[in-house]
């Protein structure tokens, strides 16, 4: 008997109906529940179909940034869609964005804003935040922006140079439309007020997402209630959005709040609506393509997550069009396509090492970490691996070395340290503590030492502020005129003097990350970063040393009475710290003399940056400092239409990707992945047959 | 019945150094002829006066070799090197001969005297020259240890005793058992940095502990004749900035409520820092030759952008 499942739709549905279109309308839009029948009743009838498990015309790998509009878009054409999604709830590391969408192009918005339009609910009482000059843009404007070879960063990186001139093409045509679909899907967009990293000089572009506070949550009225947007207690977030939202009454209006919950909760939201189906815990393990060269569908694993504390497994907050299945692997067949939108290769050590040999150390994470899945999950570089295994090309992969990719945080003990999160939301139990936030004031507290012991680096410039050259330009954004005066493609913007003007990079993620004294091969890892600071330091700077900001249960934090306590419990409490600190109280005599004489030989702290202080008095405490790597750039090589290409820049029959997966864009955060969804969507339904093209 | 020649017998101690009377842990690894799991054979542990302490069962084989449970005993009292015994021993009903008739392995377990931890804090960054100043001491064992009675030392760099104190047996607030005292001093009589040492002697038959010190500097420094008044001010809003901390290097102050702090200083030249929680700190030089007044406005930093 074969063990081959198939949907069917209550109450009149047949174990080989499949997945259709029509059974999503029955059963997502309207009142309908969705069935699996047994395996006895799923006998295929066609013996070639005999080894899926599942199908549907386009299956997507991911609900995040692409994989929501790339669904939705999809669908909206006539396709019976199927996510896949490895975490236990939709959203990726959407959810916890700061919702800031960077479009243009002539979008809606820029068109709103530049007639001082409010938005059609009446919700925005802001007047627009940009001129209405800065707001003039068109396709080719953008298109130019984003491919603007002259425009250099602060570290003389050509920051849009090595950008793909035909994904970028048909990124820049589609913004527009992209802007419009997310409207109709629920999204609100507040006033613009500038242009994300990456999406160019020359105009503003970006708006972030907003709802309304209100006593009930109710996307289609858009409305959120305070505990629901974590504004109701500022150490508590909710199970609705994992990060807190922000007050938005610079922006949009004194009630309003934005943040990345408003956004991809409203994009699910329209999702489960339409009919799009949801199976969760299902990581996408393999990409198929047959004999013929069409991409037909994929091979997934189960993957729940338990929490770590209670061992209940984790479920999604909404669980309408949800597919339960539990076999350990299934195979899913996609009749028109697979759309990759599993994110980036920023939480797989073995994948990001290839671009930075010294990111191989396991400890740091990717951003997102605890929500999205931790270890081995997390931006696990799945899409791409699989992509290289059946035939695709990539494209950017040096444009990790940019900016904005990985960087030292200034929220302390804890891992998942790029963002905060509070109780409340079900995935906080795997971080343990939201961590503190010691800015940039708070480094000169402390002394940061490495998996020895010893310092490394001026603790003062650890953190880099980066800058990206972006609307408005000027000299804060590392560009010599600003946006109004910016000539995009003229040599003068990277002429020599003005390179050397504003370079300004600090090595200090750099050094964190190097060899160090107990670096051992082949693999050399650096360990972990402590801060060491003592009593005195935390009452001065008035760090929230208590719950739910520090946790002793989470590797991040201790306290102890002397310096060899400390360096003992460090020891044996992170699973990272694969040695003892055993310079660590030399280290700290040494700092403490340095105090006495008003100056330190070694980093030459206190000349020009910050006082220093004695680390002496009882208790001590060490507190994580991490490296995260943000977000991750290079990855499949796409065309204009979010086909992916392989090695002779063909495109492979049926497999579409976007965002973070892809690669050949040096351009941060939504814009990029929400596009690329809505092109891939948008052309899955044109093509992905062998012979047919777009 | 089947012979069983054992080839070697191995008790390893963990950690290689254990403090008296802390745990060490012990693990046998046990190779025999022919290679065969030792069931219901277990290794009896003696200490160095003979007497019993443990039986560990043989609860492994891997193919090649028999390995023990890692069992917990207590370490002896007192510091030094000791020498324990392991026998192989079949538990009733085992009918295997074990040949030839093994005879007990010694093993040496070194204990270490208990580490005392001596620190000292509040030390003032700057003293003027005889002048009385305190400091805060604080002991702890890292077994435990009751520190009370135990007497501080504290040694000027000439390594003369400059004050002592007995520890009354307090407790320092916030710690896990950190005895602590506050001892009053007298400063050098001339200005400059001077090396001190808190120190914790060996006391008379107590050999379960070590000595213990803790360096510390002294500046001792002219007497003040010039009072600098930093008003510490936010650049945008001219508002106070409260609780700033003020480092004319060696002098140290923090901002009251009304954003000013005034430091007695030696007439000289300073760097002078203002810094606090959400403000960049600014940096600037001050030739004091009089009292003097200056403003300090801090830049606030822009809080944590939650847009991207």
């Amino acid at each position: 008997m074969s063990d081959k499942k198939k949907l069917a739709v209550e109450p009149n549905g047949t174990a080989d109906e499949g997945l259709s279109r029509r059974d999503f309308f029955k059963t997502g839009a309207g009142a309908g529940v969705i069935a699996i029948t047994g395996a006895g009743a799923a006998e295929a009838s066609q013996s070639k179909d005999a080894a899926w498990d599942y199908e549907a015309d386009v299956i997507v790998l991911g609900s995040g940034c692409t994989g929501l509009p790339a669904a939705i878009r999809a669908n909206d054409l006539g396709a019976s869609v199927l996510v896949i999604e490895q975490n236990s709830e939709a959203g990726g590391r959407a959810q916890h964005s700061g919702s800031w969408v960077s479009l243009g192009g002539g979008d809606v918005v820029q068109e709103r804003d530049k007639a001082g339009d409010v938005d059609a609910e009446g919700f925005i009482t802001v007047d627009p935040l940009v001129p209405a000059e800065a707001l003039e843009d068109d396709v080719e404007l953008l298109f130019k922006d984003v491919t603007d070879w002259s425009v250099v960063d602060e570290q003389g990186y050509g920051y849009y140079r090595f950008n793909n001139p035909d994904q970028h093409r048909g990124w820049a045509e589609n913004c527009p439309p992209t802007r419009q679909f997310l409207i109709d899907n629920y999204v609100r967009f507040t006033r613009i007020n500038g242009t994300h990293f990456g999406g160019g000089v020359s105009r503003a572009r970006a708006a972030s997402c907003f709802l309304m506070l209100g006593g009930v949550t109710d996307i289609k009225a858009g409305t959120i209630t305070p505990e629901d947007a974590g504004v109701a207690d500022p150490e508590r977030t909710s199970a609705f959005v994992p990060r807190q939202l922000s007050i938005s009454a610079d922006r949009t209006a004194p009630n309003a709040v934005h943040g990345g919950g408003a956004m991809a909760r409203c994009l699910e939201y329209s999702a489960r609506e339409k009919g799009v189906r949801f199976m969760f815990n299902r990581h996408m393990d393999e990409i198929i393509r047959d004999g013929d060269g069409q991409v037909t569908g994929v091979v997934a694993s189960y993957t729940p997550r338990h929490d770590p504390d209670t061992g209940e497994q984790l479920q999604s907050y909404w669980s309408h069009g949800n597919i339960e299945e539990t076999r350990k692997t299934i195979r899913i067949k996609a009749r028109r396509g697979v759309v990759v939108g599993t994110g980036g290769h920023s939480g797989n050590p073995h994948f990001r090492s290839q671009f930075y040999p010294r990111m191989n150390e396991p400890w740091y994470p990717t951003s997102g970490w605890a929500l999205l899945g931790g270890e081995g999950r997390a931006a696990d570089a799945s899409g791409i691996v699989a992509g290289i295994k059946v035939g695709a090309s990539l494209d950017g992969l040096h444009q990790n070395l940019g900016r904005r990719t990985y960087h030292i945080q200034s929220r302390l003990a804890v891992r998942d340290a790029y963002t905060d999160m509070y109780p409340g939301h079900p995935t906080f139990s795997f971080r343990k503590a939201a961590g503190f936030n010691i800015g940039g004031a708070g480094w000169e507290h402390l002394v940061a030492v490495n998996q020895v012991g010893k310092r490394f680096f001026n603790e003062m410039s650890l953190r880099d502020e980066a800058i990206e050259p972006r609307y408005p330009g000027g000299i804060k954004q590392g560009v010599p005129n600003k946006w109004d005066a910016h000539t995009p493609y003229d040599w003068r913007n990277c002429r020599s003097s003005w390179v050397k003007e504003m370079y300004d990079y600090s090595a200090g993620v750099d050094a964190a990350l190097q060899i160090n004294d107990g670096s051992t091969g082949p693999d050399y890892f650096a360990g972990p970063i402590w801060a060491i600071f003592d009593q005195a330091a935390a009452d001065r700077a008035d760090f929230p040393l208590r719950y739910p900001y520090v946790s002793t249960e989470n590797g991040c934090f201790f306290k102890a009475d002397t310096l060899e306590e400390l360096a003992e419990k460090i020891y044996f409490g992170n699973d990272y710290q694969r040695m003892r600190l055993s310079h660590l109280v030399e280290t700290m005599e040494t700092w403490n003399g340095y105090v006495d004489n008003g100056e330190d030989p070694d980093f030459e702290r206190g000349r020009d940056d910050a006082p220093m202080h004695r680390i002496a008095q009882p208790p001590y405490y060490a507190a994580s400092i991490m490296v995260v790597w943000h977000d991750s750039y290079g990855g499949l090589r796409l065309n204009r239409h979010c086909q992916v290409l392989d090695m002779e820049s063909k495109p492979i029959p049926g497999l579409f990707a976007g965002g973070e997966a892809s690669g050949g864009g040096q351009m941060h955060g939504l814009g990029r992945g929400l596009c690329h969804g809505y092109i891939a969507g948008t052309n899955v339904m044109k093509s992905g047959v062998v012979g047919e093209s777009l | 019945m089947m012979s069983i020649t054992i080839s070697s017998c191995d008790v390893v101690v963990s950690p290689d150094e254990v403090v008296a009377g802390a745990e060490v842990t012990l693990a046998g690894k046990i190779v025999c002829t022919p290679a065969q799991a030792l069931d219901g054979v277990a290794l009896l542990i003696r200490d160095h006066q003979g007497d019993e302490v443990t039986k560990i069962p043989v609860d492994a084989f891997d193919g090649e070799e028999n390995a023990t449970a890692h069992v917990s005993v207590r370490a002896p009292e007192a510091p030094g090197n000791y020498t324990w015994s392991a026998q192989l021993v079949a538990e009733a009903g085992i009918t295997n001969e074990i040949r030839p008739p093994h005879e007990a392995v010694r093993f040496e377990i070194a204990v270490a005297a208990h580490a005392l931890r001596l620190m000292v804090w509040d030390v003032p960054s700057a003293v003027e020259t005889e002048q009385r100043f305190t400091v805060k001491i604080g002991l702890k064992c890292c077994s435990g240890c009751d520190m009370s009675g135990r007497r501080i030392a504290i040694l000027d760099q000439a390594g003369n005793e400059a004050g002592t104190k007995i520890l009354s047996g307090a407790f320092w607030p916030g710690s896990d058992g950190l005895q602590f005292a506050e001892l009053d001093l007298s400063a050098p009589d001339n200005e400059d940095l001077f090396h001190w040492h808190a120190f914790a002697p060996p006391e008379g038959d107590d050999d379960l502990h070590q000595e213990a010190k803790a360096a510390f500097g002294v500046r001792a420094v002219a007497p003040a004749n010039c009072t600098v008044r930093i008003e510490a001010v936010d650049k945008d809003t001219d508002g106070p900035l409260p609780n700033m901390n003020v480092v004319m290097h060696p002098y140290r102050a923090r901002t009251d409520a009304n954003g000013i702090a005034e430091i007695k200083v030696a007439q000289g030249a300073y760097s002078v820092f203002v810094s606090g929680q959400g403000y960049y700190p600014v940096q600037r030089d001050l030739d004091v030759i009089d009292d003097l007044v200056s403003r300090a406005p801090l830049e606030a930093e822009p809080p944590p952008s939650k847009d991207w």
